[in-house]
């Protein structure tokens, strides 16, 4: 059986369909620990560093792929991505740990195609970067809060209607 | 209004922090479980006891 059917069948285990996908990039230990705390100008082995990437997205991939029509049946239909300003290309200030950061802004990359694709069909998102404080509201709490959505307003306006990564205190994360 | 929800890992603390607060709440929490290295997935989806 591939991964994927592997996935899918153990999706199936839930019944017949859920409400909320909650996706984050996996700390790995083994391997990626010889990449931890190091830089890109520290001679990373790259067959590791590939390895790391091939392992956090496609796990991503795959189990959004095996995921959707269970969604479908949802009540919510609302896919989640946990991930830290870290992820951010425009605003990260990170030089270590590349293959799992570069994992979340993949993450990021996946979410924004299965914005384009599946808000149309009715699907909610919500982006929650951690930044390690504890100020503002928790994942939890903001993953579970209804956004604004006025229809005919404009999507800029609107963090229902456009794909927004927010931190505890609600500010604004730049992709 | 409990819902049912599923997380593609576990193996991250945020993942695992927020797990815990859902289930908490009385949410219906599952999780994938991956043992092994890729190529050597044992797929589960675990219901995570409420804490």
């Amino acid at each position: 059986m591939t991964d994927q059917e592997q996935i899918k069948t153990a999706i199936a285990q839930m019944g017949d369909g859920f409400d909320i996908l909650i996706l984050s990039i996996p700390e790995w230990g083994g391997e990626a620990d010889a990449l931890r705390g190091k830089t890109i100008w520290d001679g990373i082995d790259e067959s590791v560093l590939l390895d790391i990437l091939s392992y956090n997205v496609n796990n991503v991939l795959q189990t959004v792929r095996a995921a959707i029509p269970f969604l479908r049946k949802g009540a919510l239909k609302r896919i989640v991505l946990l991930t830290d300003p870290t992820a951010s290309i425009r605003e990260t200030d990170e030089e270590t740990d590349y293959a799992y950061h570069m994992s979340q802004a993949a993450a990021g990359m996946i979410m924004k195609i299965l914005f384009n694709t599946y808000r149309p069909e009715g699907f909610t998102f919500r982006c929650y970067a951690d930044d390690g404080r504890r100020a503002g509201i928790s994942a939890c709490e903001y993953l579970l809060t209804e956004q604004s959505y006025i229809e005919t307003d404009d999507y800029i306006h609107s963090d229902e209607n456009r794909l927004v990564m927010r931190d505890g205190l609600l500010r604004e994360i730049s992709w | 209004m409990a819902y049912k929800i599923l997380l593609n890992t576990l193996d991250n603390r945020q993942a695992r922090k927020v797990s815990r607060e859902l289930a908490t709440e009385g949410h219906e929490v599952y999780a994938l479980i991956r043992a092994g290295r890729p190529g050597k997935i044992q797929m589960q989806c675990s219901l995570l006891l409420q804490m």
